[in-house]
Order: C-alpha cells, then sequence, then structure tokens
C-alpha cells in the first residue's frame, strides 16, 4: 500500500488537494481536501439582506450570475415579490448565457488538454488532439476563446457587464432591453451557434440533439468525426471513458429557468436506482464530522453559522458534507439531463451510470440545448405590457431560500433575518456536494468514490486517470469554500 | 509750620485709617467673594440639575424668547431633527414647528396656552409628528414674554394604541376560533345523530320499494288481464311502474351510501386497526371536496397506484386527505391555472402520498409553526387552525408522518409516509 498526495491542480478554479491511497496501482481510499477559508457566510451577519446582492457574487468569477440569481431568488421571498415576466426572461437569458459559457470552457480549456499529455503520445489520435487542445497552443482552443467572447457580449447587453453584475434583483432585471437590443442578442447567439455546429459539433444542434438512444448517437458520430466532439467521442472509445470515475450515481437537480407557468424549464428532483424522485429541499444538511468546523454535527443551512477550528483532529478538509435525508448526492449537467429527461443522457445513464464519458457527453447536450432555448426565448421576445423589475422594499418573511442550477450544479442560499439585518447565511455550492468530504457515518463524497479503482501508470506523479475524473466534474473550489 | 505740623498728623493718622478703610473693604470683598462663590455654585448646581433634567427629557423642549426665536432647545429636540444647536438658536420658530391641518395655523405660535396640538417638527432629513403644549400663560412672570413648548412624538402613543388594538384583535380572533372549532364539533355530533336517525327510514324505504318492484307489478299486471274494461290511463300507469320503481331503488341506494360515508366520516371507528384500501379512499376523499368547489377551472390530477392496502383507521385517514386536499384548494383558488395533483405509490414496505398545489407555497418562517393548534393563516371563520395539527396527530397514532416543503417550482407539497402497509 502507498499514499500519494495529488495538487494543487492547475486549470481549476481555487485550491484542491488529494490523498490517494493505493493497492498495488489501484487507488483503495481517496480524500479530497478543500484547502482554502473564506468566510463569506460570516461576513454577511449582521448587515442589511439586500448587501447579499453585493457581496455573494463576489463569491466566485466565474459563476457570478448563478450567485446572483441564487441570492436574488431566497431574496424574493423574504421580499414576497416575483419577477416580471420580463424580468424573469432576462435572468434566463443571464443565467443561460453563462452556464452555456462555463461549459464550453470546460471541454476546451479544463477537459480536453489532459489528452495532450505526453502520456498518451502513442495512441493514433494523439497527434491530432495535440494539434486542437494542447493547452496554450491548441487551434481549437483559440476558436473557441473567440466564440466565448461573441457569446458573452450578449452579457454585456442584458446585464452591463460580466463578472458581478448588479442587474439581478428579486423582482426581476434593473436592465430593460429594447427591441434592437433583441435583435442583436439574436444575431450573437447565431454566431455562437455557428461556431457549435462548424466547430464543435460538426452538425446542426438539431440533427445532435435529435439523437434519442445510443445506437443514434453512435451513427451521428459516424459522421461528424472531423469536429472537435468528434474527436473527443474517439478518445473517449479509445480509453473507454464509460469506465473510468464511477461514482454511485445518485444525482439531485434543483431545476432551473423558471417557466412563466410556474414550472422550470429543466425540472427538479432526484434519481437514483429507485427512479425519479420528488425533492424536499427541508431535508438537506450539511456534516462537519471531518471538516474544520467546531463541533462535529449535522446542520440544518437553518442553524447558526459553525467557526473554522484548525485543530480538529478528524478534520481534513475546509468543505463540508452536504447530504439530502443523510445520502450522497450528485450534481452537475448530468443530474439536470436525467431529471429533465434528455432521451439521450437517459440511455446512456440506464447503460453507464454516472462516470466521465455520462458526464462531458451530458454537458454538450446540455450546451447545445441551452442555445435552442436562449434562440426560443428571444423569438418570443420581450412584452411591452410587463416590467423589466418591480421594487422589493418591505421585508414579508424572515428567511428565504434560492435554490438554483450554476453550470456545475445546484446552488443554494439561504438567508435568514433578524430585524432587517442577516443573522444567519449559509451557502451550499455545486462542487461542495461533489467534492465533500466524509460524513459522520464515513460514506465518503461523490468524487471520494469516484476515484476509487483509478489507476495510475508506472511512475505517474499526478496520475493522468485522476486527472480526468477530478476534471469529469468541472470543480470549483472558490464555491465550494465560500 | 501749621502746614508742616498739618502733614506730619495726616501723614501719622491719616495713613493708619487709610489702611483700616483698605484693610476692612478688603475683608469686606472678601466676604463677598465668598458669598458670590457659595451662591455661584448652588446656582451652578441648580443648573446643572435644570439642564439634567432637560437633556434627559424624552420629550421634546424648545424655548423662545418675546420674538419667538429660538433661545433654547434639549438634546431630544436635537437627536429627533439631526440639526446642531447653532443651527437652530435665534431662528423663528416657524422654520421648525408646522401645523398640519390648516385650520389651526394662523397665528398658532403666539398663543400662550394649548394642549395636545398635532405639530409636524421639521428635521433635517425627516419630519416628526408630536402632540405639542405650552402652558405659559399660568405660570410665566412678567418678564418672560417668550415660549416654553413641550412635545411629544406621536409613534409612541401611538404604538402604545396599536399593540392593545392588536392584542385586542388577537383576542377576537381566538374567541371566533373556539366558537368556529366548537360549532364544528358540533355539527360532528349532529351529522352522526342525523345519520343515524335516517338509516331506520331509509331501510324502511328500501325494504318497501325491494316488496313493490317485486310483487306488486305482477300483482297490478294479472288484474288488468282478468278485469275486462281498464282504463287505458292504468294501464300505461302500471306499465311504467318498473321502471319507475328503479329508479326509486336507485335513489334510495345513493341515500344509503351518503348516509353510511356520512357515518364513516364523523363516527369513530368501532375497529381501528382494519385493512383498507387506500387508493379507493383516495379517490372517494377527492371526490367530495372537488364537488364542493366553486373554481371548476381547478386542474385535478389523481396519479394513484391501484389497490394500495394500508392498515390503520381508514376515516382518520380520509379526515387528513380531505383537510389536505381542501387546504390545496384554497390555496390555489384564486389562481388563473390552478392545478392540484395526488399522487401515491408504494415502495418496497411503505406507500408515499403526496399533496401537490401551485399556490404560492408556505413562507419559510411559517413551516416550524403550521402543525401547531390553532395556527391558520386563513381569514377568520375560513378556518380554524386545527386541521393540519388534528390530521398530523391522528397521522402519528397511525404510525405514519406528515411533512412539509414548499416545490422549487412554487406550491407546497405535504407527504404522508405511510410504514403499516398490509400484507395482502
Amino acid at each position: 500500500m502507498s499514499r500519494m498526495i495529488v495538487g494543487p491542480f492547475n486549470r481549476v478554479e481555487g485550491d484542491l488537494e488529494i490523498t490517494l491511497d493505493f493497492d498495488g496501482d489501484k487507488v483503495r481510499q481517496a480524500e479530497v481536501n478543500a484547502t482554502l477559508f473564506r468566510g463569506f457566510e460570516s461576513m454577511l451577519e449582521g448587515r442589511k439582506a439586500s448587501d447579499v446582492l453585493i457581496f455573494a457574487p463576489r463569491i466566485c468569477g466565474i459563476c457570478s450570475v448563478s450567485q446572483s440569481v441564487a441570492a436574488a431568488t431566497a431574496l424574493s421571498q423574504i421580499y414576497g415579490v416575483t419577477p416580471t415576466e420580463n424580468g424573469q426572461k432576462a435572468i434566463n437569458l443571464m443565467l443561460a448565457n453563462e452556464n452555456a459559457a462555463d461549459l464550453l470552457t470546460h471541454f476546451y480549456l479544463f477537459f480536453m488538454p489532459d489528452f495532450a499529455r505526453e502520456v498518451y503520445q502513442d495512441q493514433p489520435w494523439f497527434s491530432e488532439v495535440k494539434l486542437r487542445f494542447k493547452a496554450m497552443r491548441g487551434r481549437s482552443v483559440s476558436g473557441a476563446l473567440q466564440a466565448r467572447t461573441t457569446w458573452l457580449k450578449m452579457m454585456g447587453i442584458l446585464a452591463g457587464r460580466w463578472p458581478h453584475t448588479l442587474a439581478i434583483q428579486p423582482g426581476g432585471s434593473s436592465r430593460a432591453i429594447v427591441d434592437s437590443e433583441t435583435l442583436q442578442l439574436t444575431l450573437l447567439a447565431r454566431q455562437f451557434r455557428q461556431f457549435l455546429e462548424q466547430q464543435m459539433l460538426g452538425s446542426s444542434l438539431e440533427r445532435f440533439l435529435g439523437c434519442q438512444t445510443e445506437a443514434e448517437f453512435l451513427a451521428w458520430q459516424s459522421n461528424t468525426t472531423s469536429s472537435d466532439f468528434g474527436l473527443f467521442c474517439e478518445v473517449a472509445r479509445a480509453l473507454e471513458l464509460s469506465q473510468l470515475g464511477c461514482s454511485p450515481g445518485q444525482l439531485m437537480s434543483y431545476g432551473n429557468y423558471p417557466d412563466m407557468e410556474g414550472g422550470r424549464t429543466f425540472a427538479s428532483g432526484i434519481f437514483d436506482k429507485g427512479g425519479r424522485k420528488i425533492l424536499n429541499p427541508n431535508l438537506i444538511t450539511e456534516d462537519t464530522h471531518y471538516a474544520h468546523y467546531q463541533g462535529s454535527d449535522i446542520l440544518s443551512p437553518w442553524a447558526d453559522n459553525v467557526a473554522p477550528e484548525l485543530d480538529k483532529a478528524q478534520a481534513y478538509s475546509w468543505c463540508k458534507a452536504p447530504r439530502l435525508d443523510g445520502n450522497v448526492m450528485e450534481v452537475g449537467a448530468l443530474a439536470r439531463q436525467v431529471m429533465t429527461q434528455q432521451p439521450l443522457i437517459n440511455d446512456l445513464m440506464a447503460r453507464y451510470g454516472s462516470n466521465v464519458y455520462t458526464r462531458i457527453v451530458a454537458r454538450v447536450v446540455e450546451l447545445a440545448t441551452i442555445v435552442t432555448l436562449v434562440e426560443s426565448w428571444l423569438e418570443t421576445g420581450f412584452t411591452k405590457e410587463s416590467a423589466f423589475c418591480q421594487s422589493a422594499t418591505t421585508v414579508a418573511c424572515s428567511k428565504g431560500m434560492g435554490l438554483i442550477e450554476a453550470a456545475r450544479g445546484g446552488l443554494g442560499h439561504w438567508i435568514e433575518l433578524e430585524g432587517d439585518q442577516i443573522k444567519n447565511f449559509q451557502v451550499i455550492a455545486p462542487t461542495t456536494w461533489n467534492f465533500s468530504p466524509k460524513d459522520s457515518r464515513n460514506v465518503s463524497g461523490a468524487l471520494e468514490q469516484a476515484l476509487v479503482g483509478a489507476r495510475k501508470l508506472p511512475n505517474e506523479q499526478t496520475p493522468v486517470s485522476v486527472q480526468h475524473i477530478v476534471r469529469s466534474f468541472d470543480p470549483c473550489m472558490v464555491c465550494t469554500v465560500h | 509750620m501749621d502746614k508742616q505740623q498739618l502733614e506730619t498728623s495726616f501723614n501719622d493718622q491719616a495713613w493708619i485709617s487709610v489702611l483700616q478703610a483698605v484693610e476692612d473693604s478688603y475683608v469686606q470683598s472678601l466676604n463677598y467673594q465668598a458669598e458670590i462663590e457659595t451662591k455661584n455654585a448652588a446656582l451652578d448646581q441648580a443648573h446643572q440639575f435644570i439642564s439634567g433634567v432637560v437633556s434627559a427629557m424624552s420629550d421634546v423642549l424648545i424655548v423662545t424668547d418675546d420674538a419667538l426665536s429660538i433661545s433654547q432647545v434639549n438634546t431630544a429636540f436635537l437627536n429627533m431633527t439631526h440639526y446642531e444647536e447653532s443651527d437652530v438658536i435665534g431662528k423663528p420658530i416657524e422654520n421648525f414647528v408646522t401645523i398640519p391641518s390648516k385650520e389651526f395655523s394662523n397665528g398658532f405660535v403666539e398663543q400662550r396656552l394649548y394642549q395636545d396640538v398635532l405639530v409636524d417638527l421639521q428635521g433635517r432629513y425627516n419630519t416628526t409628528r408630536l402632540t405639542m403644549s405650552c402652558s405659559c400663560a399660568q405660570v410665566c412672570s412678567s418678564s418672560f414674554k417668550g415660549r416654553v413648548l413641550v412635545g411629544r412624538p406621536v409613534s409612541e402613543v401611538l404604538l402604545a394604541h396599536e399593540a392593545l388594538q392588536k392584542a385586542y384583535k388577537e383576542l377576537a380572533v381566538t374567541q371566533e376560533k373556539m366558537l368556529q372549532t366548537e360549532k364544528m364539533a358540533s355539527l360532528g355530533r349532529l351529522v352522526a345523530g342525523v345519520a343515524h336517525e335516517l338509516n331506520t327510514p331509509i331501510s324502511v324505504l328500501q325494504g318497501n320499494l325491494w316488496l313493490l318492484q317485486n310483487n306488486l307489478h305482477a300483482d297490478m299486471q294479472s288484474l288488468i288481464e282478468q278485469s275486462d274494461n281498464v282504463d287505458e290511463q292504468v294501464v300505461e300507469m302500471v306499465n311504467d311502474l318498473p321502471s319507475l320503481l328503479e329508479d326509486s331503488q336507485e335513489a334510495a341506494k345513493q341515500i344509503n351510501r351518503i348516509v353510511k360515508e356520512l357515518k364513516q366520516f364523523s363516527y369513530q371507528d368501532a375497529l381501528e386497526q382494519q385493512p383498507f384500501n387506500l387508493s379507493r379512499l383516495i379517490e372517494v376523499s377527492s371526490d367530495w371536496s372537488i364537488g364542493n368547489v366553486l373554481n371548476a377551472q381547478i386542474q385535478f390530477t389523481l396519479d394513484v397506484e391501484d389497490a394500495l392496502y394500508v392498515v390503520g383507521s381508514s376515516s382518520k385517514f380520509q379526515q387528513v386527505m380531505i383537510n389536505l386536499i381542501q387546504n390545496a384548494i384554497d390555496a390555489v383558488e384564486s389562481l388563473e391555472k390552478p392545478v392540484i395533483t395526488i399522487k401515491a405509490l408504494k415502495k418496497e414496505q411503505s406507500i408515499t402520498v403526496w399533496v401537490e398545489d401551485n399556490g404560492l407555497g408556505i413562507p419559510i418562517e411559517l413551516m416550524d409553526k403550521i402543525f401547531d393548534p390553532f395556527f391558520t393563516t386563513k381569514e377568520v371563520g375560513k378556518g380554524t387552525g386545527l386541521g393540519l395539527s388534528i390530521s398530523y396527530q391522528l397521522l402519528k397514532e397511525m404510525n405514519a408522518e406528515l411533512s412539509v416543503w414548499n416545490k422549487l417550482e412554487g406550491g407546497a407539497v405535504f407527504q404522508i409516509q405511510l410504514n403499516s402497509v398490509a400484507q395482502i
């Protein structure tokens, strides 16, 4: 048995360290350590409720809009307002814009460059992957960055700037969009679609999303081998990525993009071996047994903030362990697409479960879906009858809970007031779920379980298989520890 | 010589008396000094006492000179207006104190005697409403021509009044609820009694109808056949008899069923632990509840597995279901697109029932209180605040669990988790 400590990881937002115990060349046990403490939760105590809108987005520089939306959703319950029709649509567009940008970034900048490592130089696909995805130099990467820039220009129109826009409010968006701007947005979305169709997928979005089963997906792949995603599919088959990084596959999604009928465009719920179930958010707890926080309790996010404790004997991470009704949950694009019953992802999930392959395919499917959704929202446009924002001033309820989906999975804000001041502010971020440490029942988090069985090659200092598995979750460590 | 003598005598005597006089006046001035200092100290103490009292006053104090310019204000005034003392001293009082109602405004500040007049105190940033009093006419000596005004913030008085009003209202609501509860209880007893009493006449009716159906028709027919001249009308009537009787029998059966259900609803079960068909019971409960709704727009969906059997008290469970459905109806009644969904499914050894609506959901801060007795958000007369607490208790007795949360899409979900599944 040998022990290896991997970290820090490059191309990951924030700091991460993983302790691996090997049996021979196979990982027997993994401990994931989020090494930072940031204290946003304590920072907001005693402040005015509306300050959350300013502070919370600063938790993260890459998903600040998601933080804004979660905060605004929680505050909308506190102020007893709902966003106006136009406001909700504008917020949906902003969130979709950021999420799609993050999904694209993950594929081109975070995930694919690992296949251009020298360890794969004997593979038949290596030269092509290196040409396209080599970090800093890849040809496809520069195209993707250009497309991302174009796509994020939409955020400029919708929200004034990115990151850390202040446009998102409990009652809607403070930035009204006029018809000419809707047209501009439509044109930007069309340019992004063009990149996806020509460079990334090699087919129309509709043909790609038309794949209902694995068989149809494989047939689609045979016609799109020269595309970036086609190249991934080839690599995935060659390296059997569907056998790598298997998690228990208990998935959870809060659902995203509220529609005017009182539903969410991506459905909420949980999925395990027993199928889909309705989600009761009151059952969410945070376990601090192995985390650097005082005591070792299982606490509801409504309970008071626990103070950090550096010298806790059994603690090994600064990330708490969120659980739903005591169970480990995995969040992300895969969970969202399974809950919303996307046909292809449904089929792949039934065949392979949750692993590196299904996680990546689900992200690309979601990326394509979001672009079609954005186009359909822009096509109906904004109404002349509704304002973009209604003001929220009087406190109607002392508690608010904002549960939404960031690109990396379910993001939750819990706000409780005392008078007009914040008594308790709690955040559970997507990677807090996925990269959680063990809980008091000694059950490991989703990544920790997914790493078990990963192999290292002889003389590897940072096993490439571990790199793939970690990045398949698209971690955001700064959000995790907030 | 004379001159010299004079000078000499002056020199001695005079110097002495002058020195004496100087000393006397010095002593005298020392005494005066001491006296002044004592008086000063007393004055100082008095002044400190008064200014202490003035600044400790929570009421606003304004003193003006005879030209009605402000000569003194206290700390309460400064705190309330956010002005510095230098901002106000010497300014006309009208700049700060105005009368909201026009009829009194003319010459108000001139007056020397008034009690509890509503005025607005203009601060730097805000306006505070005070009740102002002035009573200079009685006490002022002739040397003081100014005014002394004392004001008290209305809000404190109002707050006290409001608290009283609120307590009174709560008392009234509680009383109303108790009346309502008692009314419901006696209504229940009445229904039980009526149902019981109806049983006997209904069985007589049903028995007689059965007799008529089986015998009368045949008898009449044979009578008609035997006699020669029977009125056509009579023949027609006899021919109609079977269908008329059948309809009556159907109607009687219907009454019988309603009575049975009423009894089930209002009586305590004799046998509490019986296996019963939960699926059927949910259907019956929803039919009952939905039948009474004015808003026919409600999109009502039942997604219940067939033949779910549970051990327990069916009547109690029915009461719970009707309560939950009624709550859901109340929650969606005013919506444009009201939706209520009831789901039930069995998994391993437990059955879960969900009653979902698409209303506004439950404010999170009330979530803990919702199962407390007498807690209600409905208007007086619409709810007693007992429904959910009773449902919670009843289910607890059946080893079942009632929980509630807000769906992320909006609306509330009530979940019943039943563990006593019948083995059939």
